[in-house]
C-alpha cells in the first residue's frame, strides 16, 4: 500500500495498465490514474478492457461523454461489458440516449451526491468478486463545480470507496491537472500511476 | 394518488388489493360524519367525530403505520392554534395505545430563507419527531434535501442529506458542506 509509480517522463498506456494491475494486486483500493490529453481517451478504453479481460466488474463514470459512446468503443475494443455498469453525467445534460440498461444517467454534473448513490445502486448489480470504479475524469467535474467543493467531493468519494473495498481510479488529464489538485489527489491516493 | 404511485417502480399494487395499505379520502370522511361546514371550521363536535374516524379506521383495520396527507389541511379548518395543539394531542394520545406510529405531512413556508417546519408551528412541538424536506439551489439546479431535526428517544444525524427517488425507493446520501449557494429554496 502507499506505492507511487509516479514517473516523470511520458508513460505509455502499456504500462499505466501493468501498473493498476500491480496496485490491485497489492491491495490498494484508491489510485489517482494520470494520462496526457492526446492519449487520454485511448487510454481510458485499453485501461477499462485491460481490467475486464481480468475479470473485474466495474462502474464507470463519465463527465466527458455520453456512456454510449464508451459502450461502441469497449465493444469495438471487444472488452467483455456482461458486468460493466455506467454513471453518465453527461447524456440528460446534453439531451443524448438515456435509455441503455447498463447507464444510470444523472441529470445535472453539479448533482455530485448523485454520483456516490448511484455508484451503490450499481454496486448491487456487480457479479464479480474483484470491482473496480473508474471515474473518468475528475477534470471533467472542475468545468462545473467550484475547487473547494471538487475538492471535498473527491474527500467524500475516495473515502465512500475505501471503505467499500472496491478498487478506485480518479483518472486526471495531465495537462489539466493543477499543482493544488493533485496534492489533493496524492494525500487521498494509495497509488498515484501515470503522467 | 393511485395513478401517480403506479409511475413509481418500487410501488407495490398487491399492498391495495391485499388491503395492507388502504387510502381514505377525507373529504368523503368529512361528508360520512357529516361534519362539512360551510364557513369550513369545525366545531369541538366535529373535531371529536373526526377523532372518532381516525381511531375507528386504526382499530378496525389493526393499523400500525398511519400517514395524514396533510395535516394542514386538517388545522385550517380548526379555528386556533389551542384547537390544532389538542387537535394533534389527542390523535397521538389513541394512535399510540394502539401502537400505531403516525406521519402528519406538513406544509411548511420559506421566510428569509429559512424554511419552517409547519405553517402554524404547533405540529413540531408535539410530534415527537420532525423530518424537514425541501429544495436546495445549486448552479440553478434544484436538489431534493432531507434533514432529521427531532427524533425523540434515539439518536440520530442532525446533517442535511440528499435524497432521490429510485426504482428500488428512497435513496438518501450526506450533503456535500460547500455545495449549497442558494440556501433552502422552495417547500
Amino acid at each position: 500500500m502507499g506505492t507511487r509509480w509516479r514517473a516523470g517522463f511520458h508513460v505509455s498506456v502499456a504500462d499505466v495498465a501493468k501498473s493498476v494491475i500491480k496496485s490491485i494486486n497489492n491491495g490498494d483500493t484508491l489510485a489517482t490514474v494520470g494520462l496526457g490529453a492526446s492519449n487520454f481517451h485511448e487510454g481510458t478504453i485499453k485501461l477499462a478492457t485491460v481490467l475486464l479481460g481480468k475479470k473485474l466488474g466495474g462502474i464507470y463514470i463519465t463527465t466527458s461523454r455520453p456512456s454510449s459512446h464508451f459502450i461502441k468503443e469497449l465493444e469495438d475494443a471487444k472488452a467483455n461489458l456482461n458486468d460493466l455498469y455506467f454513471v453518465d453525467l453527461v447524456s440528460m445534460t446534453v439531451g443524448g440516449s438515456t435509455d441503455d440498461a447498463r447507464s444510470l444517467y444523472i441529470e445535472s454534473p453539479t448533482m455530485l451526491e448523485s454520483i456516490l448513490l448511484n455508484i451503490t445502486l450499481l454496486e448491487r448489480r456487480l457479479k464479480s468478486k474483484r470491482r473496480f470504479v473508474m471515474f473518468d475524469s475528475i477534470n471533467g467535474l472542475s468545468i462545473y463545480s467550484e475547487p473547494k467543493v471538487l475538492k471535498e467531493f473527491i474527500n467524500v468519494l475516495a473515502n465512500s470507496m475505501r471503505i467499500k473495498s472496491i478498487y478506485s481510479m480518479l483518472m486526471t488529464v495531465k495537462e489539466q491537472t493543477g499543482e493544488d489538485l493533485s496534492a489533493a489527489l496524492e494525500l487521498l491516493s494509495d497509488a498515484v500511476i501515470g503522467d | 394518488m393511485l395513478s401517480n404511485l403506479q409511475t413509481f417502480g418500487f410501488f407495490d399494487e398487491s399492498l391495495v388489493t391485499a388491503v395492507k395499505l388502504n387510502i381514505f379520502d377525507l373529504t368523503v370522511i368529512n361528508d360520512r360524519l357529516g361534519v362539512e361546514r360551510l364557513d369550513g371550521t369545525y366545531t369541538a363536535k366535529d373535531m371529536e367525530a373526526l377523532l372518532g374516524a381516525f381511531e375507528d379506521i386504526v382499530d378496525e383495520l389493526g393499523v400500525t403505520r398511519l400517514v395524514v396527507d396533510s395535516i394542514t389541511a386538517v388545522c385550517y379548518q380548526l379555528p386556533d392554534k389551542g384547537s390544532i395543539r389538542n387537535f394533534i394531542f389527542r390523535l397521538s394520545q389513541f394512535l399510540s395505545t394502539f401502537g400505531c406510529t403516525t406521519m402528519l405531512i406538513s406544509e411548511t413556508v420559506v421566510d428569509s430563507n429559512v424554511q419552517t417546519y409547519s405553517i402554524f408551528g404547533v405540529e413540531e412541538a408535539v410530534a415527537d419527531g420532525v423530518v424537514l424536506m425541501g429544495n436546495i439551489v445549486r448552479q440553478g439546479d434544484l436538489l431534493r434535501s432531507l434533514q432529521v431535526v427531532k427524533m425523540r428517544g434515539t439518536k440520530h444525524s442532525r446533517a442535511r442529506h440528499l435524497i432521490e427517488l429510485t426504482p428500488v425507493g428512497l435513496a438518501v446520501v450526506p450533503l456535500l458542506k460547500w455545495g449549497q449557494d442558494g440556501g433552502q429554496a422552495f417547500t
